[in-house]
């Protein structure tokens, strides 16, 4: 950067502008995650006091790592990030592309993307659950109206349904966020290189493949790394569509640390869940900080 | 080429009525009268209107609670993360000191946490100082992944600022300070109100937390609240219906006068870096 905006007493105003933020973030971020951390080693259960507390060591650990139940919990959560999230980049990606070409970036298809993004995650599972209530849903009765259900269809009576239902809802909630941001991507390529490819030839498949990708890769992957944290920690919208039911079959690794914690008050069990989660998702941020490159000069 | 551009139309046509058709069809259903409601209704247009769902959210269940809790949490949240980031991001922007690249990776890095791992430490903290169920637990909950945030969109936003009027300042002798209040924070306000925009939604729309850290209908925020709508063997649909269009309602507005500050935030980290 410069080094004539760096007055001699920079770095002591620079501690000083800091120091309340940081210290805010310390007493509510950093330490009760470490908290969490030492909890994690320890037996603590609300519920069953006469069970004492004290340290187990790695117990909690040894303990999840031969449950079936977190093994399931670990599984959906991944399948859950991976398919949702590989869903929104492709259709986000087409939307993207559609919007910018036909030139309809109009304030109505702004507010069209940002209304899912701006409601909260559990109101937009709550009108889903309305759309596909068995008894008197729109969807389930247009489908028994084409012949394709019939009264037995309860979507979320059955895995393989449910899954359908929370991927598809999430599906829908998030990919106009991605069209968003790769919009905004795609609006600071500049045309004139697009003019120059289609001068030497290049086809338009082949001005996607080595213009359009290439140059979008920065908003590509900043979105697509943001989503997959966010899919990653997915919890409300399991909580509200499913409850991780029918059985334990939609349980995410997030809601099965809430139900350990808040409803079998298991909080040493729990937070063990918690670190797991953290250390998946801080090599997920770590991936975040590469991809950014944080060079202090960007501006 | 014109079929294609037809093809292009009609599917982006399709994606954002898609996009609308769920809003649409709650408004329409919370007006229907509950005789109707748990019929199958296919005719897009109902064929009576009822405003008795909303009547019964505000008198029956105080829902306006509900929506005072949610605008007292998220107002005091924002306020506090835009004072105490825009303090930290002038910092982070503009002065120099050493290890600089790594706090702002290091806040990135928070921002990114799972919330769910703070939940059992912070229920335990609430709980013995009996803040559960009050503003300040969900405040200082919500200050864990908001400010962070707004830390990183505010350096991203004074970044932006013209390092020239900050010089010219500088030379007419003004201090670090002044230069600060005077100069840049007043010219990068559009950037804090995005920030503020920004921030206020995403504490708006909290559930865990929320749901964590309250017990009972009257300390509830909205998203909370609208999912406690259920009973064990009822679900008050019409009710539920008209809770979403209420809460719906000022995010659409907002989201139509207030799009281009919106979009400006949510790109502001990722392209500008």
């Amino acid at each position: 950067m410069r080094s004539l905006a760096a007055p001699d007493r920079s770095s002591f105003w620079a501690a000083l502008f800091l120091a309340p933020a940081l210290a805010v973030i310390a007493v509510v971020a950093l330490y009760p995650l470490g908290y969490t951390l030492w909890l994690s080693f320890q037996q603590k259960i609300i519920k069953l006091p006469w069970l004492g507390s004290g340290w187990v060591g790695l117990d909690h650990y040894r303990e999840l790592l031969s449950e079936p139940r977190f093994w399931r919990a670990f599984f959906n959560t991944w399948m859950f990030t991976i398919v949702s999230v590989a869903l929104e980049l492709v259709l986000g990606l087409l939307a993207a592309l559609a919007i910018h070409r036909a030139r309809l970036l109009t304030g109505l298809t702004r507010a069209a993307l940002l209304l899912p993004w701006a409601i909260p995650e559990v109101v937009a599972a709550v009108m889903w659950l309305f759309l596909i209530n068995p008894a008197f849903g729109l969807i389930p009765g247009f489908l028994r109206n084409l012949g394709f259900a019939d009264n037995s269809l309860v979507f979320l009576a059955h895995p393989v349904t449910a899954w359908t239902v929370v991927i598809a809802t999430d599906v829908w909630k998030n990919t106009p966020f991605m069209t968003l941001m790769l919009l905004a991507g795609l609006q600071v390529i500049p045309e004139d290189l697009y003019e120059a490819a289609a001068l030497d030839g290049a086809t338009g498949w082949q001005a996607f493949w080595r213009l359009t990708l290439p140059l979008l890769k920065p908003a590509l992957l900043v979105a697509l790394i943001f989503r997959t944290s966010q899919a990653f920690m997915v919890f409300g919208h399991i909580y509200t569509l499913t409850g991780g039911g029918p059985g334990n079959a939609t349980e995410s690794l997030a809601f099965l640390a809430y139900q350990a914690i808040l409803n079998d008050m298991r909080f040493g069990y729990g937070s063990a869940i918690c670190i797991l989660i953290f250390l998946s998702s801080f090599i997920l941020a770590l991936l975040y900080l590469r991809v950014l490159g944080l060079g202090e000069g960007r501006r | 080429m014109k079929r294609q551009n037809i093809l292009i139309y009609t599917a982006l046509a399709l994606f954002i009525a898609v996009n609308f058709f769920p809003f649409f069809w709650t408004f329409l259903s919370s007006l229907k009268p509950a005789t109707r409601m748990f019929a199958y209704d296919p005719p897009l247009w109902p064929r009576a209107f009822s405003w008795e769902n909303y009547r019964a959210i505000f008198t029956e269940r105080n829902f306006q609670v509900n929506i005072l809790n949610s605008l007292i949490v998220a107002g005091g949240a924002s306020f506090f993360c835009v004072a105490l980031g825009a303090l930290a991001a002038y910092a982070l922007a503009r002065l120099a000191f050493r290890g600089k690249t790594l706090l702002l990776g290091g806040i990135l890095v928070i921002s990114l946490f799972p919330p769910v791992a703070l939940v059992s430490p912070l229920f335990l903290f609430f709980r013995k100082l009996g803040l559960i169920n009050t503003y300040q637990a969900l405040i200082l909950s919500y200050l864990t992944f908001a400010l962070p945030l707004t830390i990183w969109l505010l350096t991203a936003f004074f970044r932006q600022v013209p390092w020239e009027l900050e010089d010219a300042a500088r030379l007419d002798g003004a201090g670090t300070w002044q230069v600060f209040w005077h100069v840049s924070l007043p010219l990068a306000a559009p950037g804090v109100f995005t920030a503020a925009i920004l921030t206020f939604i995403y504490c708006w729309n909290e559930f865990l937390f929320a749901l964590a850290f309250t017990t009972n209908d009257q300390s509830r925020t909205i998203p909370v609240a609208i999912v406690m709508f259920s009973g064990y063997h009822t679900t008050p649909w019409g009710q539920i219906l008209a809770a979403v269009t209420v809460v719906t309602v000022p995010v659409a507005l907002m989201v139509l006068l207030l799009q281009r500050r919106i979009i400006s935030g949510l790109t502001a980290g990722a392209l500008k870096g």
